[in-house]
């Protein structure tokens, strides 16, 4: 009997994945095939988009690239005439290039992720689904849980990595008759995608998850709050928190025990400060979201002044698996303090950018070269950016290093809640740490003075760098501000704000000090330190650069060399990009 | 001493309760902490970050304001790394706004540029209004913070002047957030919000609409709380600076709770009050009568000379001729008709002193007993800044947010700690808006009653169905400021009384319909009155701020009141009219000033204020003793042809002007 999968995430539907689906139900329609068509979340290769599954009596077929006229010699010839269109496969049992890509991950949090159709309840409990729950109900006391997972060394997926079982048990130990889970998904750093994938491919993983845990602390009200800008995830969330409803898995006596759980969504407005648990909090009650100060923790005084525990996404969905495989399998995985596995988002420069589970440990270079596929157009690999706009930069040299909460830390940068960003010697520092600090300055809440003027000001001293007006001072200056913000802001969005300036300062400080004294940017990015010219042994005068030149700065006869006008020239870089023998450069 | 509440500061042991936060422990030990937004009563934010302290084993500085005392803890206010990080505080809220006054930076050649675009933003040539008193001028100095690495942020937003009392400085505007803390937490209008985000947030009203456009009651407390020059009155804006100014501290004039104010005089004129910050019943807060009210003190139509009607036409006189004028009637009468027929009608917005010499006057002088009003006592049993922690309150056709605005910010933070609130009589009640039931009458009261409950009623609401009630303390605020003060003066009041067995009555502002049957008719007042036209004398008396003297609150508080200004012209205060009548009358009283009035006469006999000095309450005022004992009538109802005091018309005409001048929405009727 085969099936065949769409993924139909929002990587998968961003890349046509709706057509091919209504193309793949028309033609087995029409075609009487009777074969179960499904439609699932993201099974990871977003490089590869639309993805299409087939399984049949060898096992799976995964095409990629899929598009709706492709469709019909797909069914034609391996549906029908079980002969699989080869040259469109990426993964099956014979197409071994693209292996690596799922072998070398451990996929716990993504188990089900691009397997199961996230709008069925029924085939989640065909994968062991709500298992765990009832093992945690009929087995465990809360105190037994809270014990598995501090044996299992699971920290909190969300950036922070405070051990979740520790996290757990303040909740649990604090007074009080009502008490709250949240459920962090207001994923916001630039590039992240692993909480939506997880949310839209495998829903009720991360319900299963949030039950376990209000058993455990004793809650029986819960919110997910998901940004307003993940539609799919909140359809999904809604669609699985009613099929739960109505198996009696939610509400009142929660599979026939005498716990109640009512779980409810709760959506971001669009604030990155509101992935801060205490200006989430404040936000899910009605407030202003701005993060106050703590102590008080939540676990003892959170939402509505009630104890409240909070995780986020993956951290959630990875509790469901652990109880079900027990803490000692979850922590054979990993280095001695991080345990399991941590779900990526590869993004940037690399050869496959996708969503991709890998066990910790793992060390950056392989990551990047063999999961990742290595750098696109074989440039040269210049480092890889953890933690989005509260992380930082390590440099290629480090690859080495080994993908683990503490030994990450150190390098200046952070583990954070799964991006990584990878970048190659077209990359300019300056501008990467600018476009962070850009974001996070625009994200900042105003409240601490630190945060609101300490960041801005920061700004514009990485604006005039790579402007070419930098002053000799200014590194200096750089690193006053930030080592500052970081000491003395009010919450971690300010104290993690000049990270990516520090780390990139640390490592790559040369390129700092090429713009403000050579007014040079090494890596040829930033427009105000660079001159556009025309090699004339490579110019065959084709004159695409000079029709592609909005301003009309490039001269030359057909089939002669050109010559750009740099007096003219804007440095829009078309020139560059329309070049199809190299002739144009970056200077 | 208990081992687990000692922590070290800077060396010193010092000893914390459980719950203190850093900063309140270091206060109390003479430890100075700088803060900007730290504003006692709320709770802290920890936005600005001054307050940064060093805790050893904590991985960076620490905010002092916000953070908890706890066992063992070894803090360090002024390491290196703690004054650095200030500077940079002071540093950046410096370039971040119009703040021209700090020391020069370190390019010379921008100065002119920089003040002139100053100026053109300020509209004026005077720099910032706060100069002087500004806390982050004084961080500034304080910190050397002279140098000017970064370039100055332009301001993002106009400055704010259409509102006609409060203007808003934006370009000065440190966003420490304190006015929104003294709208939101402290007095609870809730007007004020934090608007916008990261380097373009900004505090605002109603989705940033202007200040009349929005929910403000002008209650002030923002701009007593604005620690820069961002949020200032504009009537004083260019009129006074700081070292012009003398501050008196007084007693407020307008309700029975008597709060404690501090006036700025200049030149003989208040130019602006303030609330007492460490002085009770009202911490620091105020309501709008008693922060813009004062106006009517200045006024031109001060009543200035006697008068004296001739021919049918009052006429001014001299003190001299209208006192033995007076003396002389009273005479006339008293012989015709005996003394029962002279009454005098005090006002009790006078003070202690000036009720005593009233009654002293009318018993000795002249053996007459007639002296009264139509004022019911109140009773406050507990602290104000108590109420805020009651947990069931019932609120009985008292309109709070209107009559007594101070006591409802004590109601609304109890509301916002998790106290239950009743509304009785809720129509027109504004504390409505806060409260969890809502009851047409009493009748249905019994059931909310839990332990501890504390009723506050309108002095005019009779509750005496639910008097006596064990669980159930029954409060109410007085209309005027002194009416306790009058009552234990030995004034009472008079709910029925017969006109025409009076031929003589001295009125202080007391409005009278029909007087035909009265032969001689005295009126003392501030103001120009409806009575005035059909008196045989009128007499200016000052108001409180132009003499001395003690007012006695609802709670049963000794309060001074001081001379700050001057009264005009010939106005005189009331106790001295009645020594000069007396004088008249051929009696001649030993003292001379409220101070011996108040210590050789009154405190020495009515014992509940004994040793009550004036050196006592130099500062803060004292309860008086044994109030439990004390049982005053608490409902009276003004006789039929009784109108309330001239002035207290006048007050409340002021305070409506005032409001209807910054509040549009009144006139559009919303």
């Amino acid at each position: 009997m085969k099936e065949v999968r769409v993924g139909l995430g929002t990587c998968g539907i961003s890349a046509g994945g709706e057509a091919v689906y209504r193309e793949l139900k028309r033609e087995l329609k029409k075609k009487k095939l009777g074969i179960e068509l499904k439609e699932t979340g993201c099974m990871g290769m977003c490089y590869e988009e639309v993805l299409v599954e087939v399984l049949d009596s060898e096992g799976s077929h995964l095409y990629a690239k899929v598009t709706p006229d492709r469709v019909g010699k797909i069914v034609d010839e391996h549906i029908i005439g079980n002969k699989p269109v080869q040259e469109w496969i990426v993964r099956n049992k014979t197409a071994v290039d693209e292996d690596v890509f799922f072998d070398r991950q451990k996929r716990i949090v993504l188990r089900n992720c691009g397997i199961i159709n996230p709008a069925s309840i029924d085939e989640y409990i065909a994968h062991d689904g709500y298992r765990a729950i009832q093992k945690v109900l009929s087995d465990y006391s809360p105190e037994d849980v809270i014990d598995m997972f501090i044996k299992s060394g699971l920290r909190g997926r969300g950036g922070g990595g405070f051990p979740s079982g520790l996290k757990w048990k303040f909740a649990r130990q604090a007074k009080g008759d009502k008490k709250y889970i949240i459920c962090n998904a207001d994923e916001g750093d630039p590039g992240a995608f692993m909480d939506r994938s997880v949310l839209e491919g495998d829903p009720h993983s991360v319900l299963e998850g949030m039950m376990i845990a209000a058993y455990t602390i004793g809650a029986d009200e819960a919110y997910i709050y998901v940004r307003a800008e993940y539609p799919l995830a909140i359809k999904r969330l809604i669609t699985a928190i009613k099929q739960c409803e109505e198996k009696g898995y939610l509400g009142k006596n929660i599979f026939a025990s005498d716990k109640n759980l009512k779980i409810k969504i709760k959506e971001g407005a669009g604030a990155f400060v509101c992935g801060e648990e205490t200006a989430l909090i404040a936000s899910i009650e009605g407030k202003r979201g701005v993060p106050r100060i703590r102590p008080p923790f939540p676990a003892q005084k959170g939402l509505w002044e009630n104890p409240t525990n909070i995780n986020n996404v993956e951290t959630f969905a990875n509790v469901p698996w652990i109880v079900l495989n027990g803490p000692e399998a979850f922590a054979a995985m990993g280095t001695e303090k991080s345990k399991g596995t941590k779900v990526f988002a590869l993004a940037g420069k690399i050869a496959r950018s996708g969503l991709v589970e890998v066990p910790m440990g793992m060390s950056i270079n392989e990551i990047v070269f063999q999961v990742g596929g290595g750098i696109k157009e074989n440039r040269q690999f210049k480092a890889v950016q953890m933690g989005g706009p509260s992380g930082g930069c390590i440099p290629a040299d480090m690859g080495q290093l080994q993908i683990d909460y503490d030994e990450i830390t150190q390098t200046g940068a952070i583990m954070g809640s799964g991006g990584l960003i990878v970048l190659d010697e077209t990359t300019c520092m300056v501008d990467l740490a600018k476009f962070f600090l850009n974001f996070t300055q625009n994200e900042s809440c105003g409240k601490c003075t630190f945060c609101r003027i300490g960041t801005k000001r920061m700004l514009e001293i990485l604006e005039r760098i790579t402007a070419g007006e930098g002053k000799e001072t200014d590194i200096e200056l750089l690193e006053d501000l930030a080592h500052k913000i970081k000491n003395s802001s009010l919450c971690g969005l300010g104290q993690t704000a000049p990270n990516p300036v520090l780390t990139t300062i640390k490592y790559f400080r040369e390129e700092y000090e090429a713009h403000i004294k050579e007014k040079r940017c090494p890596a040829h990015n930033c427009a105000a330190l660079l001159t556009y010219h025309v090699d004339p042994g490579k110019c065959t005068g084709c004159t695409l650069c000079a029709k592609k030149c909005p301003v009309d700065a490039i001269s030359g006869k057909l089939k002669e060399p050109h010559t750009i006008n740099m007096e003219v020239c804007i440095k829009c870089g078309h020139c560059f990009d329309a070049c199809r023998f190299d002739a144009v450069e970056k200077i | 001493m208990d081992k687990d509440n000692v922590m070290k500061i800077n060396g010193k042991t010092c000893e914390f309760e459980p719950g203190e936060t850093i900063l309140q422990v270091a206060t109390r030990n003479n430890i100075h902490i700088p803060t900007l937004c730290y504003l006692k009563g709320a709770h802290p934010t920890g936005a600005c970050r001054m307050c940064v302290v060093e805790v050893k084993g904590a991985p960076g500085p620490i905010a002092a304001c916000s953070s908890p005392a706890a066992k063992n803890m070894e803090v360090l206010t002024d390491t290196p790394r703690i004054i650095d990080a200030r500077k940079m505080v002071v540093e950046l809220l410096l370039i971040s706004g119009n703040h021209n006054c700090a020391v020069r930076g370190k390019y010379p050649q921008d100065w002119t540029d920089f003040q002139q675009e100053v100026e053109t933003y300020d509209r004026a040539d005077d720099i910032c209004v706060a100069y002087g008193t500004c806390k982050l001028q004084a961080l500034a100095y304080k910190y050397m913070v002279s140098e000017r690495r970064l370039d100055r942020i332009p301001t993002r937003y106009p400055l704010e002047y259409d509102d006609p009392l409060v203007g808003r400085d934006f370009s000065r505007c440190i966003l420490c957030g304190r006015c929104v803390q003294a709208c939101v937490d402290v007095q609870v209008n809730n007007a004020l919000s934090h608007g916008y985000r990261g380097n373009i947030a900004k505090i605002v009203v109603r989705g940033d609409m202007t200040l009349p456009d929005s929910d403000c009651v002008y209650c002030g407390e923002c701009i007593q709380a604005c620690p820069v020059g961002s949020l200032f009155e504009k009537r004083n804006r260019f009129s006074s600076r700081m070292w012009d100014i003398t501050q008196v501290r007084t007693t407020c004039y307008y309700c029975g709770i008597g709060c404690q104010i501090n006036l700025f005089i200049k030149e003989n004129e208040i130019v602006k009050v303030e609330g007492v910050e460490e002085a009770k019943p009202n911490s620091g807060r105020l309501c709008f009568k008693g922060r813009f009210g004062f106006d009517f003190i200045h006024s031109g139509k001060r009543l200035t000379k006697p008068l004296i009607k001739k021919k049918g036409k009052l006429s001014e006189a001299s003190w001299d001729e209208a006192l033995t004028l007076i003396a002389a009637k009273i005479n006339e009468i008293k012989d015709k008709y005996g003394p029962e027929a002279l009454g005098c009608m005090v006002s009790t917005k006078n003070t202690n002193e000036d009720l005593f010499q009233a009654k002293k006057f009318f018993n000795n002088v002249l053996s007459s007993e007639q002296v009264f009003h139509f004022e019911p006592a109140g009773y406050i049993g507990i602290e104000y800044e108590d109420i805020k922690n009651a947990s069931t309150i019932v609120i009985a056709g008292a309109d709070l947010n209107r009559d007594n605005p101070v006591a409802a910010s004590y109601v609304k933070q109890a509301v916002l700690k998790g106290a239950r609130l009743i509304v009785v009589d809720p129509d027109q009640n504004e504390l409505s808006k806060f409260a969890h039931v809502r009851l047409k009458s009493l009748s249905g009261l019994e059931k909310e009653i839990r332990d501890g409950t504390i009723l506050i009623h309108d002095p005019d609401f009779d509750v005496s169905s639910v008097n006596g009630k064990d669980n159930l303390k029954i409060y109410s605020i007085t209309r005027e400021n002194n009416t306790n003060g009058a009552y234990l003066m030995g004034i009472t009041p008079k709910s029925d009384i017969d006109l025409k067995a009076y031929k003589f009555i001295y009125s202080m502002g007391q409005n009278i319909k029909d007087v035909k049957s009265v032969d001689f008719l005295v009126v003392q007042d501030v103001f120009p009155g409806k009575l005035q036209e059909k008196a045989d004398v009128v007499l200016p008396a000052a108001v409180w701020v132009e003499y001395d003297g003690t007012y006695i609150s609802s709670d049963y508080r000794v309060n001074r009141v001081r001379k700050a200004v001057d009264p005009p012209v010939e106005a005189k205060p009331t106790w001295l009219i009645f020594k000069e009548l007396a004088g008249k009358m051929g009696q001649d009283w030993e003292s001379a000033r409220e101070k011996e009035i108040w210590e050789q006469e009154i405190i020495k006999n009515i014992s509940h204020l004994e040793g009550i000095n004036y050196n006592i309450l130099a500062e803060n005022g004292v309860k008086i003793k044994e109030i439990e004992k004390i049982s005053f009538e608490k409902t009276v109802s003004t006789p039929k042809g009784f109108e309330r005091p001239n002035l207290h018309k006048i007050l409340a005409e002021q305070c409506r002007d005032l409001q209807d001048i910054v509040q549009k929405r009144f006139k559009e009727g919303k």
